[in-house]
């Protein structure tokens, strides 16, 4: 086909977009025709090391790549593509390049556009320790691992996903570390990934998990890189997503979402003490309104006599019964919440605090609410977020408690519980047991569940993930 | 996948109309709706029960002023749950006993050995089996009628007295469980404490600096009841002696008063300890009770006189005091047939069923009762 | 999919099966039978129980003999033989169900709630015994992994701060009446004994985590011997004579502590403890009646198959609840009635058959294996049962800490 052909067939292709340029230019008196899109190609690198090369041979033979790449100054070598797949690369915003005399489809790798300075992520702030968080550029994310991790057994694996997005997905692990069956099983469910888009991580993790409709995640979220090099080092497989800040990592063990990163630079009996506040908080947070609504409908002789008599004096006149009262102040919370999100900064502080104090204080003078409903749901979601990536569940979970306390108590609140850790036990993930290493109890891990022990008595990899390399390699002397 | 989510949604309703149906069925009162029960009085009137209650009645003030507010009701009934539900109609909530503090028994219900009221709160779980139990002369209503200091309720005034950790000689505490052991085990006696009210009896001054007669509540009189009912009263020195025995008493004074010019004095008691043990070949029933005392505030006449001691003579005195308590109690017990300091139990435990073959059913009057006091100064 | 790395294994450890034991030979021997105890004996049902649990001790033995060779579902016996087997373990776990869970039932109803009707609670509480039966036993263990610590908490929680007049005397003095109260007493409650048989089916891991995992089992026995008798000892030392009104024996004494004092009665960790392990008894039992049932009807049953049998097993069980045995008296008068006598029969010969039967079909493949040097019927018989020492080499190849 004529090269002008071609070109013309490209522009159909890309659906005549504005955005797609087109420059006709010659090369060694043959018309050549080079497309790419605006704002995508690091133009400086494109004129000086590309066009001025290219315009400037005075002879070419084929391959005429070779001479191309002899005289371009591109960190990436010009190379030949199908034409179809060339047109998926100029839509990935790489440069094709169409010459007269040869019907292949030359591909200039010149990406460059604006994105993110890695910073510190909004849910993982430390007081100590390191502070990049990853970007959404796949590649600078492969940097800031490569970083921490100099070893020649860090493998990546790169893969591709969704029909229009054609997103770029990496899998990263240590070999010798990582078990093999995991990543297998990792890049098998990469592969049946069949959808028109991957936006975000979160997409690829609905896809990896096992149970796609349970509460709790199962894929494991690092916005770190020095969080995902120590989880890669206890033999962890780690899914890199173009477009996501958020790497996900399998397999996922329940408490592993107690640990902070922070732990793990600072002593260890400090870092034992904030697990236990943690733990203490989640757990207070899911329990402790259903716990309320059922001492209250139910199981008032729990509450003791001096505390009864506070309560009684507060509650006295109001109108809902305890389990409804409980309901409305988690929706409002719930309200609260999601408007903070949303609200602009410059209003957001102003209307938190209207929301929470003034609506609070208002409802409780006119009798509406009772205050120790408010301190307890107020106690509850701030303790949701000590351990951010379980407030989605934990949301959910209070909120069932609730009702069924205020159905049946708090026996109702001990069947249920006992019901979602049987659930919980049940799960394996990934060669993983959810509640390891509690339940297959695994007493060597214990070290780094509520207590935290020193790094230096950490000798072997935690019995939880599987992996064929137990020990962790230290240098004699 | 259609399947999946047309499954899920039907379970989701299911869910719903079995919790709605569960609500329904599951009957509960919410605390606002409850009546706290604080002490539980009950007495005979003709063939029915009268049962008084003190409810803790809420208003502002949190827990400052909730040990004033409160409100009694009462109500007959042929059993203590006729008497409940009725009270239950009366005020519109629901009756809840679980933080009963304390348990009166009238003196008719004494006198009669009418228990039912107690055995229907033991076995129905209604209240703790830990709830002390007491008695009154009179009715056990008015009980409730006085008007305790320091911003008290009755109920938790006479409860926190028996409960305190300092136990004062003639004062002892025998809750449900503890009163039917007693009452079904080999001796078939149980001893409650008697509350006396005095009216006027103490004052106070109120928040606007008003000076306020209020009632003080004495607990120095113990109830010996068995199967048949109230068999007798032991006076103060009585309830001191027997008090030294099944008690651990740890608080309050021994006053001596001494023959010709020696002054009097008395000592404070640290601890007592005592232990029973029978020997079969002299059939004497022997009690041992060690008390720790020391100085009172009698002998500090001089506090820079660091010389004044307890000395042999009065160690002797306190303990010839004690032993002749705990003896007239024994005395005035036998008298009556009660066996106060479970003597059966001990030959029980000893010799078995045989007991009864050789000490027959006057026991008490069979046997060698012997007190031994030691007086240790700490 | 590698099936392998998303579902837990059938097999348990021993350590869970030390935590197990534990909470399924206690849970039901401390609520009512105390006080049925104590009717039919007096104060020497502290001695009924130190008979009992010698017993159960000697079943123990037997049970874990045998089990450490091979599940009896696994041991490969004759097909009819097998059956014959499950059908006991059916019949005697089923009657025991039906007889156990009134006493589940009437604990919440009365300290839970104030005597609320049985409807609700058996419709609340079936489906969650059911699921947890449905999940199976590696399930069942896990749980009890976790609910153990609750266990100890609790229990140690109450010791700690016990305060509360123990007179020993009234114990004394033993057999006062005689043989015959003691006699009458082990022959009326044999129903709530034998708690071990239906782990004839239960499989146990092959590989040991550690060299200590052999001794758990034995010594949790010991504990719960102690725990059982220590209770009942402390239970008639606390109520003496008035132990025959006390319905609940394990939660009213959790009200003597020091911290009632201050707070008020300080139960509540006792009866949700108690609660729990009443969940994974009754569980327990229920995946007894599944896998027994499949056993019968089928030699490998479809999850789905096991679901169905569930269900049914919970519908029967609630009709039964709700029209028949409707109350804690008429539950009594079930347990104590002659089917305990086949109950008994089943309970006690079934361990006896299953550890003779599977000691002569060990004798058997020993003999065999020393005999063939084939390496195909080696790894044959490795896996079928643990002989590891006679081939004197690891059973499995790389030690891999997580296989269930």
């Amino acid at each position: 086909m004529d090269v002008l052909e071609r070109a013309a067939e490209v522009e159909s292709k890309m659906s005549g977009s504005e955005d797609v340029i087109r420059l006709d230019f010659k090369i060694a008196g043959k018309s050549a025709v080079i497309f790419y899109i605006d704002a995508m190609i690091d133009k400086m690198a494109f004129e000086i090391g590309v066009m001025k090369p290219l315009k400037g041979i005075e002879e070419i033979s084929m391959p005429y790549e070779k001479s191309f790449n002899r005289v371009v100054t591109s960190s990436m070598p010009i190379y030949v593509e199908e034409f179809e797949k060339a047109i998926e690369k100029l839509a990935s915003s790489d440069m094709m390049l169409l010459v007269e005399g040869s019907d292949d489809s030359y591909i200039i790798s010149l990406r460059s556009f604006a994105m993110r300075v890695p910073n510190e992520p909004p849910r993982e702030t430390v007081l100590k320790g390191p502070r990049e968080g990853f970007v959404e550029d796949i590649k600078t994310n492969m940097t800031l691992i490569r970083r921490r991790l100099k070893t020649p057994d860090l493998a990546f694996e790169n893969m591709t996903a969704g029909k229009y997005t054609k997103t770029p997905i990496s899998i990263c692990y240590i070999k010798g570390i990582a078990e093999e069956k995991v990543v297998e099983e990792v890049r098998n469910r990469i592969k049946e990934i069949n959808t028109d888009g991957i936006l975000d991580s979160s997409y690829v993790a609905r896809y990896i998990e096992e149970r796609k409709y349970s509460i709790f995640n199962e894929v494991g979220s690092v916005e770190k890189p020095d969080v995902l090099a120590g989880k890669l080092l206890e033999g962890r497989v780690g899914v890199l997503v173009d477009g996501s800040p958020i790497v996900l990592t399998v397999p996922l063990v329940f408490l592993e979402q107690f640990q902070s990163a922070e732990d793990y630079y600072v002593k260890s009996f400090r870092a034992t003490f904030t697990r236990l506040v943690r733990i203490f908080a989640f757990f207070l947070a899911i329990l402790l309104p259903a716990g309320y609504v059922a001492l209250q409908e139910f199981q008032y002789q729990i509450f003791p006599l001096k505390v009864l008599a506070s309560l009684m004096n507060t509650i006295f006149g109001v109108p809902l019964p305890p389990t409804l009262e409980m309901i409305f102040v988690l929706l409002i919370f719930e309200i609260l919440n999601e408007a903070a999100i949303r609200m602009p900064k410059h209003i957001g502080t102003s209307l938190s605090v209207v929301g929470a104090i003034v609506l609070g204080e208002a409802a409780v003078s006119a009798g509406l609410l009772s205050t120790p409903t408010i301190l307890v749901v107020a106690l509850s979601s701030i303790g949701m977020y000590t351990v951010p990536d379980e407030a989605d569940s934990s949301s959910i979970l209070r909120m069932s408690f609730v009702i069924v306390s205020g159905v049946l108590g708090l026996y109702g609140l001990v069947i249920s519980c006992v019901a979602l850790v049987a659930y919980l036990v049940s799960i394996k993930g990934f060669g993983t047991s959810y509640l390891a290493p509690f339940s297959p109890s695994l007493p060597a891990d214990i070290k780094d569940t509520f207590i935290m022990q020193n790094e230096l008595d950490m000798k072997k990899r935690p019995y939880t993930i599987p992996t064929n390399n137990r020990t962790r390699k230290r240098n004699n002397g | 996948m259609k399947k999946i989510i047309k499954n899920k949604w039907i379970l989701f309703v299911i869910l719903i109309v079995a919790f709605v149906v569960l609500d329904l069925q599951v009957k509960n009162a919410p605390l606002a709706n409850r009546g706290i029960v604080l002490g539980i009085g009950v007495d005979r009137d003709g063939r029915e029960y009268s049962v008084t209650a003190e409810f803790l009645s809420p208003s502002n003030g949190g827990v400052q002023n909730y040990q004033k507010n409160t409100m009694l009701l009462t109500e007959k009934g042929k059993t203590l749950d006729e008497a409940f539900e009725k009270m239950n109609k009366t005020l519109g909530i629901r009756v809840s006993l679980k933080h009963t503090v304390l348990i009166v028994l009238g003196e008719n219900i004494m006198k009669e050995g009418d228990y039912a009221p107690l055995i229907n709160l033991l076995e129905g779980n209604s209240v703790f089996d830990d709830t002390p139990i007491v008695g009154v002369r009179g009715k056990a209503q008015e009980i409730f009628n006085a008007k305790p200091p320091m911003y008290t309720t009755v109920s938790y005034r006479i409860s926190e007295t028996l409960r305190s950790p300092d136990i004062e000689a003639g004062v002892i505490i025998t809750n449900v469980k503890d009163f039917f052991r007693m009452i079904t085990c080999e001796c078939e006696t149980a001893c409650i404490p008697l509350v006396d009210v005095i009216e006027g009896g103490a004052s106070e001054t109120d928040n606007d600096g008003n000076k306020v007669e209020t009632d003080s509540i004495e607990l120095g009189e113990i109830a010996v009841l068995k199967r048949s009912g109230l068999k007798l009263v032991l006076n103060n020195g009585e309830s001191d002696g027997l008090s030294y025995v099944i008690s651990n008493v740890n608080e309050g004074n021994i006053f001596i008063e001494r023959d010709g010019d020696r002054p009097p004095f008395d000592v404070i008691i640290v601890d007592t300890v005592s232990s029973k043990k029978f020997d079969k070949k002299t059939k004497t029933y022997t009690v041992d009770v060690k008390m720790w005392v020391r100085e009172g505030n009698s002998m500090e006449t001089d506090i820079t006189d660091s010389s004044v001691k307890i000395t042999e003579s009065m160690k002797k005195a306190v303990g010839e005091t004690v032993a002749k308590e705990i003896m007239q109690c024994f005395e005035t017990c036998k008298a009556k047939q009660a066996d106060v300091f479970d003597i059966a139990g001990v030959l029980y435990k000893s010799m078995g069923k045989k007991y009864k073959d050789t000490f027959g059913d006057n026991y008490l009057e069979n046997i060698n009762f012997n007190v031994s006091v030691k007086i240790i100064v700490k | 999919m590698d099936k392998s790395l998303f579902t837990i294994g059938k097999s348990i450890y021993k350590r869970q099966l030390a935590v197990i034991l534990f909470i399924i030979s206690l849970s039901y021997k401390i609520v009512m039978l105390p006080k049925y105890m104590s009717i039919a004996a007096s104060r020497d049902s502290a001695l009924v129980m130190v008979v009992m649990m010698a017993i159960e001790t000697v079943m123990f033995v037997l049970v874990y003999a045998t089990i450490t060779r091979s599940s009896i579902l696994d041991a490969g016996f004759n097909k009819w033989f097998l059956k014959a087997m499950l059908a006991l373990l059916l019949f005697s776990s089923s009657i025991k169900l039906v007889a156990l869970l009134p006493e589940t039932l009437d604990y919440i109803s009365s300290i839970l709630f104030e005597e609320g009707k049985w409807f609700f609670i058996i419709v609340s509480l079936l489906p969650v015994i059911g699921y947890i039966a449905y999940k199976g036993m590696n399930t069942i263990a896990r749980l009890s992994e976790i609910i153990i610590w609750f266990v100890i908490l609790a229990i140690a929680f109450t010791v700690l701060f016990m305060k509360v007049n123990l007179d020993f005397a009234n114990l004394f003095p033993i057999l006062d009446d005689g043989v015959e109260p003691l006699g009458n007493a082990i022959d009326k409650h044999f129903l709530w004994f034998g708690d071990f048989t239906p782990l004839l089916i239960v499989r146990l891991a092959k590989e040991d985590k550690t060299r200590f995992e052999r001794a758990y089992p034995p010594l949790s026995m010991i504990l719960v011997d102690f725990a059982v008798i220590g209770f009942f000892v402390a239970f008639i030392a606390i109520y003496g004579n008035v132990a025959s009104y006390i319905d609940h024996a394990f939660s009213n004494i959790g009200v003597y502590n020091k911290i009632s004092d201050m707070l008020g009665g300080v139960d509540f960790p006792i009866i949700i403890v108690w609660l729990m392990m009443s969940i994974i008894k009754l569980s327990f039992l229920l995946y007894t009646v599944t896998e027994c049932t499949a056993g019968i009807i089928k030699e490998k049953m479809s999850d789905k198959g096991k679901l169905i049998i569930v269900t049914a097993a919970l519908v029967i069980v609630s009709l039964i609840l709700i029209f028949a045995i409707d109350n804690i008296d008429t539950s009594y008068e079930f347990a104590t009635s002659d089917i305990r006598y086949f109950v008994m029969a089943s309970e006690y010969l079934t361990p006896l058959i299953a550890f003779i039967a599977t000691a002569v079909k060990f004798k058997k493949r020993k003999e065999k294996v020393s005999d063939n040097s084939d390496r195909k019927n080696e790894i044959a018989v490795r896996q079928n049962f643990e002989i590891a020492e006679v081939l004197k080499e690891p059973a499995f190849g790389g030690k891999n800490e997580e296989n269930n």
